[in-house]
């Protein structure tokens, strides 16, 4: 009963923030002068040769279709009820089609492979990150404690190129810039070999992703075990005749796996925006490509809608994470003492 | 009255250090922060005197040498033994068939090279100079790093897009430490209702998708516009959401340094508001707020490098690490001119750099986290 | 039994750190017979922890035992067992329980688990078995509760039912040695009384052997069977108690007992007038509960309708257990805290609701000096600023030279040396910081001075030497002081007057001979029994 309590409460706090991130990326595509309609025009021009005056009165027409005539306020009201009344998100100016199918067959990719890299760099981070406590000062720590280093510096879209690189000239691999070969391209359900060519397909992904990802939570569980083993308990522990490997994971890791599982969150924040910015460079189409040429083609309500989508996916991280939280700590409910 | 000798309360003989003495100490000892420092001061040292050591100012185009490899540096002549430093020239062949145009070294041409060359002039501090680090004798074009699609040197634009990347990093990394520690450290110092907002504000920023806001916004900024407007506002779009990570770090920190008895004393001995904020509780966050600012430095250089790279950053004819790899993104480009990669290396220099000496920094002003 | 349990020889402990190698334990050798208490008492640094550490073999990573140490227990040389052999002792054979109860136990596991853990790991069974033996043994120590307790996390009982728990833990398995680290060092007075009773009787039905560590001379006294003196990580007395405690041979042993806070406040000068006054303070909080799923609101009264009156020249202690208050009342009193309720007169001025511009005059007049030397002084600024600062802020002194002078001359009366001023907070130990602390708030010349339990954190000498100067500079500045505090012994040495608090009330209150040699109310004689007898007969 509590849980769904907390639940709503969070989601009833969250629709503020959606409604400014709306309102925001709506005024930013508002803010330069020039709408999708100009930049048709402009591009017409140039491949049609078509002057500005000859192409005026298309150009009227489509507004008036688009609803682009209307002020501002009106376009956004009526955006707004729409996603409210039928989830209808408005349609894309530039493909045609309503934004949830745009959107729709792209955002469920990155999320998929954002929950992936979480899970695993997570987990690896995790295990790094004990391995190093344990051996403190010693070869094993220095080099994870490098990896970890080099996977939070290491420029992600640096080493995509030098991957793309090698992928497209050195091998000739004809896995390039697409989620799934041709033939299974339009195979419904996931079987085993088209999972094994998604792999194939998006492994550059999920290694640069992966190992930055890990890198943060390696060293927070390093420092984080490393301070949990000084406490009075683990002592209490050993003095109990437990054996050292009991010690350390059923008394000293899950107490310094709270901060990390506090963190899962923004980690599932940085995933996102990790993928979003290696698909860029690899040409992977989710939703990192398509926020830039929507962007650029100044497709309204394709751009607000990845906007409200990813905010989306944001708070729903941390609601996730926090409810883990609490699940496993039993501190939770803590009374705290305020001037009165 | 008790018996002192008993007691042994000796006061510790040794030097009195100040706090930042401490530090530095600490700091010397550490060996990953010491490396870091000095590929630091090589990053700064290259942005003071990017026009000494470049060969050629960034715009000048060799137009007989578009998209030529680098030449490498020699000293071992071919008639054997050690000589003075020389680079051959390139020649082009065009394939009959595939019509790709391949470089090769030229061994009859032979260039000299030659320390404290006249060239280009260049400024620093407001006084004009002609003298450069490295040339040719001959005054004819010597490209380490090769040339790009309109024949510049591309060794030549790394070294001045240090100071454009360096200056982007160090303008967001100032103003969003000023902003974040005058909002994090009154919101957490006067609490109450302007507490309340403040926290509202820092949630609203951090929850912004700020990946697609910085695409979204810099794509969209005019083109045309004068490229120093451009990089104050791509300036000002990171910094706009940036303050509010420092921001709420220094608000939690303030909130229990808040709670400390030296606080409650200040406030016993009649010290007021602006005292107690400007002599206790900053000295005493300074160097969580030096820590964050030495982490900024490198994810700003990331960001910008990126969002150039895209080209949306920074605009010609100002030249950055990013806006040089924007070149490669035609794919064509970069399987025939792989040396224009070459600012990914000064990328993954500095960053490394910074962040190490930040890594050791951090470790010696907090001897007691276990780095 | 002739052959000792346990047989300690020629322990030595050293300590590899980054600034060099800490000699803590230096050749150091005691024995412990079956079923005696022996109490190891020492101040800080003296190395008694470590060595109780070594012979449960689980000392730091680097920390290096010397190789003529030996530790036999029951006639087997543990010393050079494996980690192996010694893991089926610890828990089993040889016990030990903690200073700190609120860390000692897992936070994330609950009680009754982690007490069947113990069983378990010796003695394999099912869970169930083992859950009705933990239910025993809660029964055995008293544990009020004991079926509901089985469930509950540690974070959901107080101080003293942990430190329960924690005893019953160690007694699972039925040791025959128990080592306690100073086991209730951080638990009320009261509580203290009841936990070293419960393992007075405890040690008596199983016939076991404890070592007691201590730095509570009081607790040695009528507990302890034998005792062994530690300072600088060697011995320098042993014997029985009571032979040591009648007559001390070495010079340390007799300056440790010297330190136990003596004498008696002067006498008041009846006429005196009041400086303070206090009348029906009322302190109260709101208490948010609840984590993230449910939040409720409760009102705390700290201070509930409590008046007070101090004298000039009088010295008044406040006395009680954690939460009792005291410390609300005295930081309402110098008004570093709003009171909910009531008014505050000093010297006839009402001081209830002025603001902060309007207390600033007064700042000069009224001082404090608060328990902790660690966080009391700015770790940023040098000795001179801190105690300088003062002056600066109210502007007394003329010119800096004039308020070096001054700060040299508060210096000299906490009995600092002058070039102090040049150093910072860090490079002090605790009683040094104390008085520098003390030096601050002499320095302006205040009439008034709130001590919030100065002595609590110093050890028993450095206290001793503390309690005398603030006797001193009593006398010199004529100075009203309300001193907070939880130990009677300090107390009955240095105040005119007392009240008793409890959960924010008024228990008794009186002249101080009075209240602590005859106590008229139940609690005040509970708290009298356990501070000066400890044990309940």
């Amino acid at each position: 009963m509590d849980f769904l309590f907390f639940f709503v409460k969070r989601i009833l706090i969250a629709v503020p923030l959606l409604l400014g991130i709306s309102i925001v990326s709506f005024a930013i595509i508002y803010a330069v002068p020039g709408d999708f309609v100009d930049t048709w025009v402009a591009n017409t021009s140039a491949q049609t040769g078509k002057s500005y005056d000859e192409l005026l009165p298309q150009a009227q027409q489509m507004r008036e279709r688009l609803g682009l005539d209307r002020p501002v306020i009106i376009q956004y009201s009526v955006w707004l009820k729409n996603i409210v009344t039928a989830a209808d998100f408005g349609t894309s100016f530039e493909q045609n089609r309503p934004v949830t199918e745009v959107i729709g067959t792209r955002l469920p990719r990155t999320l998929m492979l954002a929950v992936m890299t979480l899970v695993i760099g997570q987990v690896i981070g995790i295990l790094l990150g004990i391995y190093a406590a344990t051996n403190q000062y010693k070869l094993g720590d220095n080099l994870a404690t490098l990896v970890a280093f080099l996977g939070i510096v290491i420029p992600k879209f640096v080493i995509s190129l030098v991957i793309l690189y090698f992928l497209a000239i050195v091998w000739h691999s004809p896995y390039i810039g697409a989620i799934n070969s041709p033939k299974y391209i339009l195979q419904e359900g996931w079987t085993p070999a088209k999972f094994w060519d998604f792999l194939k397909h998006v492994w550059p992904v999920l290694l640069v992703s992966v190992w930055a990802g890990q890198a943060y939570t390696t060293r927070m569980m390093r420092g984080n075990l490393l301070d949990v083993m000084n406490m009075q308990y683990i002592e209490t522990a050993r003095a109990k005749g437990l054996s050292r490997g009991k010690v350390l994971f059923k008394h000293a890791v899950p107490n310094a796996l709270h901060p990390v599982i506090m963190n899962l969150g923004s980690r599932f924040d940085y995933m996102i925006k990790g993928e979003i910015e290696i698909a860029i460079v690899l040409g992977i189409p989710t939703l990192g490509p398509l926020i830039l040429s929507a962007v650029s083609d100044r497709d309204m309500y394709v751009v607000s809608a990845i906007f409200m989508m990813v905010a989306v996916l944001l708070v729903l991280g941390n609601i996730f994470a926090d409810l883990m939280l609490a699940l496993l700590d039993p501190r939770v409910r803590r009374a705290t003492i305020t001037r009165g | 009255m008790a018996d002192i000798s008993l007691n042994a309360e000796a006061i510790s003989s040794a030097a009195n250090l100040t706090y930042w003495q401490l530090v530095r100490r600490r700091l010397l000892r550490n060996r990953y922060g010491m490396v870091g420092l000095a590929g630091c001061l090589f990053i700064v040292f290259t942005v003071v005197f990017s026009g000494f050591i470049a060969p050629y100012a960034p715009e000048i185009k060799d137009r007989v040498a578009v998209y030529s490899p680098p030449q490498t540096i020699r000293i071992l002549a071919p008639e054997g033994g050690l000589t003075r430093p020389f680079v051959y020239g390139i020649k082009e062949q065009m394939d009959p068939v595939t019509f790709e145009i391949t470089f090769s070294p030229d061994e009859t041409k032979r260039a000299n090279l030659a320390f404290f060359v006249k060239g280009d002039p260049w400024a620093l501090l407001g006084m004009d100079f002609e003298t450069r680090l490295i040339g040719t004798a001959d005054g004819s074009f010597v490209h380490f790093l090769g040339t790009d699609s309109l024949g510049r040197d591309v060794f030549s634009r790394m070294v001045a897009g240090t100071r454009i990347t360096l200056l982007m990093g160090v303008v967001v990394m100032a103003a969003s430490c000023i902003i974040g520690t005058i909002v994090g450290v009154s919101s957490g110092y006067f609490g109450g209702s302007f507490d309340t907002l403040v926290q509202r504000v820092v949630e609203f920023v951090k929850s912004f998708p700020d990946l697609p806001l910085y695409l979204a916004l810099v794509a969209i900024l005019p083109r045309r516009a004068d490229p120093t407007t451009i990089f104050i506002l791509f300036a000002g779009i990171l910094v706009l959401l940036r303050w509010a990570d420092l921001s709420r770090e220094l608000r939690g920190k303030v909130i229990s340094i808040r709670s400390m008895d030296y606080i409650r004393s200040a406030v016993a001995i009649g010290a007021s508001d602006q005292r107690i904020i400007g002599r206790h509780i900053v000295p005493n966050t300074s160097s969580h707020i030096i820590v964050w600012a030495t982490y900024q430095l490198p994810e700003v250089i990331l960001l910008e490098s990126f969002l150039s790279f895209l080209g949306v950053g920074v605009q010609a004819p100002m030249v950055s690490w990013g806006s040089m790899l924007n070149q490669v993104r035609d794919f064509q480009s970069f399987a025939a001119a792989p040396w224009l990669m070459a600012p990914v290396g000064m990328i993954v220099i500095s960053v490394l750099a910074f962040n190490a000496f930040g890594d050791g920094l951090r470790d010696a002003m907090d001897p007691y986290s276990n780095g | 039994m002739d052959e000792p349990l346990l047989k300690v020889e020629n322990v030595v402990v050293d300590f590899r750190t980054a600034t060099g190698t800490v000699n803590a334990v230096r050749g150091l050798s005691y024995e412990v017979n079956r079923g005696e208490t022996l109490a190891v008492v020492g101040e800080s640094g003296s190395g008694k922890s470590v060595t109780a550490r070594a012979i449960m073999s689980m000392l730091a990573e680097n920390a290096r035992v010397g190789a003529n140490s030996k530790i036999w227990f029951d006639g087997e040389e543990i010393s050079s067992f494996s980690e192996l052999q010694m893991q089926r002792i610890r828990g089993n054979r040889i016990s030990m329980i903690f200073q700190e109860p609120l860390t000692s136990l897992n936070p994330i596991y609950r009680v009754g688990d982690q007490v069947a853990e113990i069983i378990r790991v010796h003695r394999p069974m099912p869970k169930k078995e083992a859950m009705e033996e933990v239910l025993r043994l809660f029964k055995e120590v008293q544990l009020p509760n004991p079926e509901a307790r089985l469930g509950q996390y540690p974070h959901e009982m107080s101080g003293g039912q942990r430190q329960r728990v924690m005893i019953a833990m160690a007694l699972a398995n039925k040791p025959d040695l128990l080592i306690a680290d100073e086991p209730t060092t951080a638990l009320d007075v009261t509580v203290q009384a009841e936990i070293l009773t419960l393992l007075k009787n405890l040690q008596k039905s199983h016939n076991m052997a404890v070592i007691l560590i201590t730095h509570d001379l009081t607790v040695v006294e009528k507990t302890s069977d034998r005792v062994v003196v530690m300072r600088y990580g060697e011995v320098v007395e042993r014997g029985a108690t009571r032979d040591v405690f009648a007559a001390p041979q070495h010079p340390y042993t007799k300056h440790l007992l010297a330190s136990e806070p003596k004498g008696r406040p002067g006498s008041l000068d009846p006429q005196a007038a009041p400086l303070v006054t206090a009348t029906d303070m009322r302190v109260s909080f709101t208490l948010t509960s609840g984590g993230m799923f449910s939040r409720k609101r409760a009102e705390l009264v700290a201070v509930n309708d409590i008046s007070a009156t101090l004298r000039r020249g009088e010295t008044l202690g406040i006395v009680g257990e954690s939460g009792s208050g005291k410390t609300t009342l005295g930081m309402a009193m110098i008004r570093l805290l709003t009171a909910s309720g009531g008014r505050i007169k000093f010297d006839g001025i009402d001081i209830t609701r002025l603001s902060r511009k309007e207390m600033r005059p007064l700042r000069t007049r009224m001082q404090v000096v608060f328990q902790d030397p660690f966080s009391s002084l700015n770790p940023r600024m040098i000795v001179g600023q801190i105690i300088e600062e003062g002056l600066q802020v109210n502007g007394i002194g003329s010119s800096a030279a004039e308020r070096k002078e001054m700060v040299g001359q508060a210096l000299e009366d906490v009995q600092m040396p002058r070039d102090a001023a040049q150093r910072f907070p860090h490079e002090f130990s605790g009683g040094q910081r104390q008085r520098i602390a003390i030096a601050r708030a002499i320095a302006l010349k205040p009439e008034f001075i709130l001590l919030d339990e100065p002595t609590s954190a110093l050890d028993l000498s450095i206290q001793a030497q503390i309690i005398d100067l603030l006797r001193d500079l009593r006398e010199k500045h004529d100075l009203t002081y309300m001193f907070i505090s939880h130990d009677l012994k300090v107390v009955r040495a240095l105040c005119h007057n007392v009240i008793v608090m409890q959960d924010g009330n008024v228990i008794e209150t009186g002249p101080t001979s009075q209240v602590l040699e005859n106590p008229s109310t139940e609690y005040t004689q509970r708290l009298v029994r356990a501070a000066f007898n400890v044990i309940a007969a």
